[in-house]
């Protein structure tokens, strides 16, 4: 929380998908906020490299399986290095990696579409170290009725590897 | 093997047996009925592509079938592609046979030919309810919502239904001598075929619209395959009916394109394996053991 706007409020704003009410609300308080306009600077120049990565790691998967697992494995690694350290990793930061993470695999309109339906089942008090690994189980529940155990498996583990802290 | 290879294989097996489908309807001009012609070159020949495609389809729709959770709509839907596949064998199996006795009919003996065109129609007919089944699994998720458009192309294709249906009864009387050779029953039931596969072109518009919204990745590819099946096919039945004139040049790469469209099925499922190869690798990589 930021002067009165939730982590998931960032996120919705910075993708532009946050609802006319709130935009506006966050909006104002932009532009007469420099701190908040800094912050929205920071994640969005952070989305736009992990949604590169995830490009990358798109591009990865299509390889012959020699160069495929080499591409793999630096995509994996910038992604890693991407992810902010222990203190400033929050619900926010976590569901972008989750997203540039997975996107490439599922497609990125599927992934938003199970992590919202997830949000809404297994954390619908918002997002923090106790409800995340209730949102990772209830993700894979949402992914493997359409795409499969194999697929429901890497949503758990892709989002357990991304712990969330609480600050 | 990569994805890639594995995909422009499955791609030019599909151009393949549409090119000699196509030779095989244009060999029929040059050769006289009843006249030798070379072996690549008859009639059922081409069926060795199509048999092929399905037992690919087979192979990997039996492995997504076992990816999907059990009692879930999906695991259902693999299944039933993995049959219809073996009845697309088994059909052109019967017609393999069926064309090789045509010298020589025995009176009593087993009916090849509506034999074939039952198992070609609950083919048919099981991978339009595998489609729905997997469209209703997403569903859930609020992916393949359809749009206007969408609906005026299902109505589109609805309203040919009627003209297509009148397609049969002709097929019928070209075929004179073999008619029949036709159980009335059989007959009956092919009046559905039209019916089944413009059934085909909508499911495909729902899948190609769930595949757009998943976002571009081997969910959306195969969901386009299936859409591109949809299409051909109907193509296959509508071109021929369009009074145009030098609609034939058309009509022979349709005709060639739609008897082939086996492949889009086996490219479709081998892009719904790719997601579970895909999301295996990526698990491994993700949790080093
Ligand atoms: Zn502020």
């Amino acid at each position: 929380m930021q002067h009165g706007f939730t982590e998931q409020e960032w996120m919705e704003f910075s993708e532009g998908a946050m609802g006319a009410s709130s935009r506006s609300r966050l909006e104002a308080h932009l532009a007469v906020c420099a701190e908040c306009a800094a912050k929205l600077d920071a994640i969005r120049v952070w989305h736009q490299r992990l949604s590169t990565e995830g490009e990358r790691l798109r591009v990865a998967m299509e390889l012959p399986e020699i160069d495929r697992e080499r591409m793999l494995a630096q995509s994996l690694e910038r992604i890693a290095a991407e992810y902010p350290s222990a203190e400033r990793r929050g619900p926010a930061e976590a569901l972008a990696a989750l997203r540039a993470l997975l996107g490439p695999v599922f497609g990125a309109g599927m992934i938003r579409a199970a992590v919202d339906a997830a949000l809404e089942r297994g954390a619908p008090g918002g997002i923090n170290a106790a409800s995340w690994s209730a949102f990772a189980a209830e993700l894979r529940e949402m992914i493997q009725p359409a795409c499969g155990l194999a697929a429901g498996f890497l949503a758990l583990r892709a989002a357990m590897s991304l712990a969330v802290a609480d600050r | 093997m990569g994805k890639r290879p594995a995909v422009a294989m499955l791609w030019t097996g599909y151009a393949l047996t549409a090119v000699w489908a196509m030779s095989i309807r244009v060999a029929l001009g040059f050769y006289p009925l009843g006249e030798p012609r070379p072996f690549l070159l008859r009639p059922f020949a081409f069926s060795v592509g199509l048999i092929v495609a399905n037992a690919v389809t087979l192979f990997f729709a039996w492995k997504v079938r076992g990816d999907a959770p059990p009692r879930t709509r999906a695991r259902t839907a693999w299944l039933l592609i993995a049959i219809s596949a073996a009845a697309e064998i088994v059909r052109y199996g019967l017609l393999r046979a069926a064309a090789s006795r045509l010298g020589a009919p025995s009176p009593g003996s087993v009916p090849l030919f509506p034999l074939s065109a039952a198992a070609g129609l609950i083919a048919t007919a099981l991978l339009l309810i595998a489609f729905g089944a997997l469209w209703s699994a997403f569903r859930p998720l609020g992916l393949g919502r359809l749009g206007v458009a969408h609906w005026i192309g299902i109505a589109a294709i609805v309203a040919t239904i009627p003209v297509l249906l009148k397609l049969p009864a002709q097929g019928a009387q070209a075929l004179g001598a073999l008619a029949p050779a036709r159980l009335p029953l059989i007959v009956r039931l092919q009046q559905f075929d039209p019916v089944l596969i413009a059934g085909c072109a909508i499911a495909g518009i729902f899948l190609v619209r769930t595949g757009k919204d998943a976002g571009r990745g081997p969910l959306a590819a195969g969901f386009r395959c299936v859409g591109l099946f949809g299409l051909v096919r109907m193509a296959a039945l509508v071109v021929p009916l369009i009074p145009v004139s030098g609609i034939q040049w058309i009509e022979v790469p349709a005709t060639g394109a739609g008897i082939a469209s086996d492949w889009l099925i086996t490219l479709a499922v081998y892009y719904r394996w790719r997601l579970t190869i895909e999301s295996r690798e990526l698990t491994a990589r993700l949790a080093p053991d």
